[in-house]
């Protein structure tokens, strides 16, 4: 039973994708056409399946949020061991199912995974998705349980739908789909899954409660070591956008990227989520600028357009570079016949909704491409009057500009304070742009909502975490931004940005009108002020702005800080570990029973009074978020530093060696990785963010609090959850 | 003296709401009010609600620009605008420059101008990064009364004519008024010649003929009259006081500014309600039509007498309010209405059983249309701009074309700029510079007010013929496949 349900699982979900093919205009699926029609034998079988298995597909994906509680605390970087222990007879069952399940989905791969995993429980993965299967497949078990019950909603809708789309969906079809198929047949599972899923995809994956993820395949052996030791045999190494995190993924948790974007790109309006997007989008637009260039256009241009440089600590540098674009974005498939269609009815009509956005980037990159081969160098922009016509200017624009960064310069509040602090070093070298004004709303805000959720609602915490990482991740992307873009041009996507976000930041406008009552020179009402600038819309097309902040060069700053800083202090592992402590620290144990990544043992092992110890694994727990997030931003390193700095205040009384440990260790790798200025810079903004610190202990002390408690409530809630739950 | 004049517009005008007066109270954009000041009739949860909405398809907007648009260029006014045309082109120092005429609608707190700007022309050149165009103010007259209306005489755009709430049409010659800074108490600039007769305000029916200098106005008196500049200066000469022409009236001494004025070489009454907008004949001096409140289109002859040639009644539904003649074929006519569509008539075949059957029928807009013209590029096209903020550009020859087009495009639309966010109050194509329009929006309370005025060119993968485009990509494609291939 529990084999039919994992069935039902795979092949809705091969269904929703096979039903996609028939939209995706560029079809993709055309080059996979000839090696997916020898399996249409068993496909035709599988058409049965996905009739009877209705359009279950997404169903499980809500299913599976219901069920985050359970999940979450596989996520949460609880212990594996523990909790396999914990689920003591009752799971026993259900892990046997699983155990049945992944036999046969699967496959082999999956139970040398198992396997594995039962020997070291305490492994965890970059992006999670191989932390602790057992339980996961438990959560999906239920879920499965619970939609089958509205399996028939979609049944005969779907069911023809699939016979129609028959040969589409062969087009379409995913490895995993011949695998389930095949479910007896692992080798042609196998030969399928190579075929299918080729190096450099772009693809859609999922990461248990993440929704599908924007994500890039990669060749095994592109894998730097660390992410080697997560590898899976028969699993892809996808980098996902946006958050720079990867994992290994199962064929069956992976879908090609157009064929399923309408669909895909519905499941979330959350910014981290839309975000990524935009970069796999950034992405789709490169290849296709890349298949229409030639050498006629400016060598400065087809250099920029040639290379997509992957920033992310699953790809080794030597890998991270790819050149070419990929056959889908080939001028083979440019119709200029549809291009000139689809202009002209966006002409009629010029709007669109998320759904449309693949086909809107492609056309603009075939429309860039086009341009290019003009004589242009890019495509017509969004472009303010220079100038005025004002009768009696009283103001110049750039004395407004000006006067807006000060006035909305963010009045430091206590658990702002870290971003703040950086804020302000960065307003004053950087004076001018929006980007700065509005991106400590998004830090701060991000930042706050993060810890309320972890107090309050545990099951949304990963998802959670995982927006504060990327929130981030986002300020920094735009400091490392701003230095490239000059000012002007930045605040309009920036914009963008916020009215997505409109509903977070509540606090600014506070914070805002605040600063205006103080400010003499501006008895403006914040709301309008902000307005005028958005009406005035005098900044460029996001795209543009976007540019620099993709996977390019602006970022290398960034990921080369995240890249740095994670493993020193965030190895996977050390949260496991961590928690260990934190838990093991309640039940009286002895804390010494994980040493293996020196930075983190050591500072684990060092808090041994009961109040710090509980501290420290919060303090690993807050910053990686989540297991599995690999990466860190320099941020969060920061505020780590931080914390840890007050700790001399308080209790801590290693810690400042500690830090030195640490910062040692960072800016060590950061000379590996990248220039020493890197180094010296984050030297620079911890000193800073140190002085400020000790200006404000009180609101430091606060900003300590807040996270330790609050995690330390949340960490030894999961422990007990584990135990309550049997 | 303005507030009073904008008081009773708003009373009496029941279109064109324009006259709200500012958000911006001053001058200063900083001290613009947010628009919870006493203005506003909605609940403020409402506004919100809406104004989301219309920043979210402004920024949607904003992404597709780059497919949609050869060249954009946005520039936010302080004040709102209720006019902008195109002046002559200048060479400058082989940098290529048009003057631009705005007005400036203030609410009393600082004069109303008249501004005369010189802007850079906004083509994209090869190879070139995109700059944003240069615009230099050129000139400011203070003008007595808000400019509702501008229009430059085609034969010499340098000389222009305004409404103001007043039964007066205020000639300038904008290059030799002098240049003025607007603060509150400055006296009003002088009009180089007044034109009078109306017997009650003249708000916007404005136009200029292209042949002759003469000058067409309708107003709330009902009447349509007609002008002869030269009449001033045959008799004037250059001396701007000397002994009134004989067409001059006894009303020149109430008249504050004292200039020089000409009387009316006809009056033309057939409306029963007021004249909104009147345009001439493109091939004529002495033909025009106008059209009113009374849902009226008439067509008039000089040489024929003061009473209409030609009359449509029930020419649309509801009041219209403006009507553009078109330069290519001088049997079309345009009118756009308060019902919401845009309609062309031809001359030859006006009504049908006593009420207005016209040729073409656009329905798209989802508000009063405020404005329409022709464009000078190719005789079918033409744009209305609305209330809706939308500034629509159909072709009278693909109405009936669906063919591919999605189903719900209206009948004959083949361009909407949706760059304005609210009611897009005029606009002109440019003479000049193909395909280019110059649109102008009174923000009033959407947005925070002012103004917004746009220069733009749509992309020519859409008004070009399609083969012909077609036919350019395809050549990229092989030029792509060869090229490629090679290296």
């Amino acid at each position: 039973m529990s084999t039919e349900s994992e069935r039902i699982e795979s092949v809705s979900e091969a269904n929703a994708s096979s039903l996609e093919v028939g939209n995706d205009q560029m079809s993709e699926a055309l080059a996979g056409q000839a090696q997916e029609l020898k399996t249409i034998g068993d496909d035709k079988e599988g058409c049965g399946n996905f009739a009877s298995a209705g359009d279950n597909g997404m169903e499980k994906v809500n299913g599976f949020t219901n069920l985050v509680k359970e999940t979450e605390s596989v996520n949460g970087e609880l212990d594996l061991g523990t909790r396999t222990e914990n689920v003591g007879g009752e799971s026993n069952q259900s892990d046997k199912k699983v155990l049945v399940d992944s036999e046969e989905v699967m496959m082999v791969e999956k139970r040398g995974l198992l396997v594995e995993k039962e020997v070291e429980p305490d492994m965890v993965c970059s992006h999670g998705a191989d932390l602790s299967d057992v339980k996961v497949s438990d959560g999906r078990l239920d879920s499965e349980d619970l939609v089958q019950d509205r399996k028939p909603d979609g049944l005969e809708k779907q069911g023809t739908k699939v016979e129609d789309l028959d040969v589409v969906c062969f087009m379409g079809l995913e490895p995993h789909e011949s695998k389930d198929e095949s479910i007896l047949d692992d080798e042609i599972a196998h030969v399928a899954a190579k075929v299918k899923i080729s190096d450099s995809d772009l693809v859609w994956a999922k990461v248990r409660s993440h929704p599908w993820w924007p994500g890039q395949v990669f060749d095994a052996s592109a894998a730097t070591d660390k992410a080697k030791k997560h590898f899976k045999k028969g699993s892809f190494l996808v980098t996902y956008f946006g958050d720079c995190t990867f994992a290994w993924n199962e064929a069956s948790r992976i879908k090609p990227f157009r064929q399923h974007f309408s669909q895909m790109a519905k499941q979330s309006s959350l910014p981290d989520f839309i975000d990524a997007i935009d970069f796999a989008l950034e992405e789709v637009s490169r290849r296709i600028e890349f298949g229409l260039a030639c050498s006629c256009i400016s060598e400065e241009v087809y250099q920029k357009i040639k290379t997509q440089n992957v920033i992310n600590p699953g790809i080794r540098e030597d890998s991270s570079s790819i050149h070419g674009g990929d056959k889908v974005s080939s001028a083979v498939f440019f119709e200029p016949a549809n291009l000139v269609g689809y202009v002209k009815r966006l002409a009629c009509s010029p709007s669109y909704d998320a759904t449309d956005a693949l086909q809107l980037v492609s056309q603009r990159a075939q429309l860039l491409a086009f341009n290019r081969w003009k004589g242009y160098t890019d495509l017509p922009e969004f472009m303010t009057l220079q100038g005025s016509v004002e009768s009696a200017p009283k103001i110049s624009p750039a004395e407004e500009q000006s006067s807006l960064v000060e006035v909305s310069d963010p009045e430091p509040t206590k658990s702002k304070q870290v971003y703040t602090k950086r804020r302000k070093t960065n307003l004053q070298t950087e004076q001018s742009s929006l980007v700065e004004v509005s991106d400590p709303d998004k830090g701060d805000c991000k930042h706050d909502g993060v810890f309320e959720y972890e107090e309050t609602i545990v099951p949304k915490k990963k998802e959670k975490t995982l927006a504060e990482f990327i929130a981030e991740k986002r300020v920094s992307r735009h400091n490392g931004n701003t230095s490239h873009e000059k000012s002007g041009n930045v605040p309009h996507c920036e914009k963008k940005r916020k009215v997505v976000q409109s509903k977070v930041p509540k606090s600014t406008k506070k914070i805002k009108a605040n600063l205006q009552t103080e400010d003499p020179g501006s008895p403006v009402s914040p709301k309008n002020d902000r307005k005028n600038n958005l009406s005035a819309g005098d900044k460029i097309t996001p795209q543009k702005a976007r540019k620099s902040f993709g996977i390019g060069a602006s970022i290398l700053k960034v990921a080369n800080q995240m890249h740095c800083s994670t493993p020193t202090r965030l190895l996977p592992c050390s949260d496991s570990t961590s928690k260990k402590a934190a838990k093991s620290n309640g039940s009286g144990k002895s804390l010494q029973e994980k040493p293996k990544a020196e930075a983190l043992s050591a500072r684990e092992i060092s808090p041994s009074t009961t109040l710090s110890s509980p501290h420290a694994a919060s303090v690993t727990k807050t910053t990686s978020g989540k297991s599995n997030s690999v990466s860190l931003d320099h941020n969060l390193s920061g505020e780590l530093d931080q914390v840890r700095k007050e700790a001399p205040s308080t209790n801590l009384v290693e810690d400042p060696m500690l830090e030195s440990r640490d910062l040692k260790d960072s800016s060590k790798e950061q000379v590996v990785h990248e220039d020493k200025k890197e180094a010296a810079n984050v030297a620079d903004e911890k000193s800073i963010m140190d002085s400020n610190l000790t200006g404000e202990k009180i609101s430091g002390l606060d900003l300590r609090e807040q996270p330790s408690n609050k995690n330390c409530s949340g960490g030894s809630d999961s422990c007990k959850e584990d135990v309550s739950a049997e | 003296m303005e507030s009073e004049a904008a008081a009773t517009v708003q009373a009496t005008r029941p279109r064109r709401a324009p006259r709200t007066p500012v958000t911006a109270i001053l001058t200063d954009k900083r001290r613009r009010k947010p628009k919870s000041n006493n203005e506003s009739q909605l609940p403020f949860l409402l506004q919100q609600s809406q104004k989301a909405t219309v920043d979210d398809t402004y920024s949607q907007w904003k992404t597709l620009l780059p497919i949609l648009y050869d060249s954009f260029v946005n520039h936010t006014l302080v004040w709102p605008s209720l006019s902008c045309r195109w002046g002559p082109q200048l060479e400058q120092a082989g940098s290529k420059t048009q003057r631009l005429y705005l007005s400036e609608q203030t609410n009393g707190s600082v004069p109303n101008t008249l501004v005369i700007a010189n802007c850079e022309t906004v083509n994209r050149q090869l190879n070139e990064k995109a700059h944003s165009p240069f615009v230099k103010k050129y000139k400011t007259i203070i003008h007595p009364g808000e400019v509702n209306r501008i229009r430059e005489l085609p034969q010499n755009s340098k000389i222009v004519a305004t409404h103001t709430d007043s039964p007066d049409i205020l000639i300038w010659n904008t290059e030799t008024q002098p240049d003025r800074y607007a603060v509150l108490g400055a006296p009003d600039s002088r009009p180089d010649l007044l034109l009078i007769g109306h017997q009650d305000d003249a708000e916007f029916a404005l136009a200029m003929c292209p042949t002759e200098p003469f000058v067409l106005s309708g107003g709330k008196d009902k009447s349509v009259i007609l002008w002869n500049i030269q009449d001033h200066i045959t008799m004037a000469g250059s001396d701007s006081k000397s002994p009134g022409s004989s067409f001059k009236q006894t009303g020149e001494g109430s008249d504050k500014t004292g200039g020089p004025s000409v009387g009316p070489r006809g009056i033309y009454n057939g409306h029963k309600d007021t004249v909104e907008d009147v345009a001439f004949c493109p091939s004529s001096a002495q033909e025009f039509c106008s059209v009113g409140d009374d849902s009226c289109l008439m067509l008039w002859d000089a040489r024929t007498g003061t009473s209409p040639a030609m009359k449509v009644e029930k020419a649309h539904d509801a009041d219209l309010h403006c009507v553009d003649w078109n330069p290519h074929d001088n049997n079309l006519i345009l009118t756009g209405s308060a019902d919401n569509t845009v309609r062309v008539f031809d001359r030859r075949n006006l009504t049908s059983n006593g009420v207005g059957s016209p040729v073409y029928k656009f329905e798209g807009h989802r508000a009063a249309v405020l404005c329409v013209q022709w464009s000078p590029d190719k005789s079918s096209v033409f744009g209305s701009s609305a209330e809706d903020g939308l500034l629509n550009i159909w072709d009278c020859d693909r109405v009936g074309k669906k063919s591919e087009r999605a189903t719900k495009t209206p009948d004959g639309l083949f361009f909407q700029h949706a760059g304005h966010r609210d009611k897009v109050v005029d606009f002109h194509w440019s003479l000049l510079n193909p395909w280019t329009i110059v649109s102008v929006s009174d923000n009033c309370e959407s947005i925070g007010g002012g103004g917004t005025l746009q220069i733009w060119r749509m992309s020519d993968l859409i008004y070009r013929p399609e083969d012909e485009v077609l036919t350019e990509l395809e050549k990229f494609k092989s030029h792509v496949f060869t090229c490629t291939s090679k290296s």
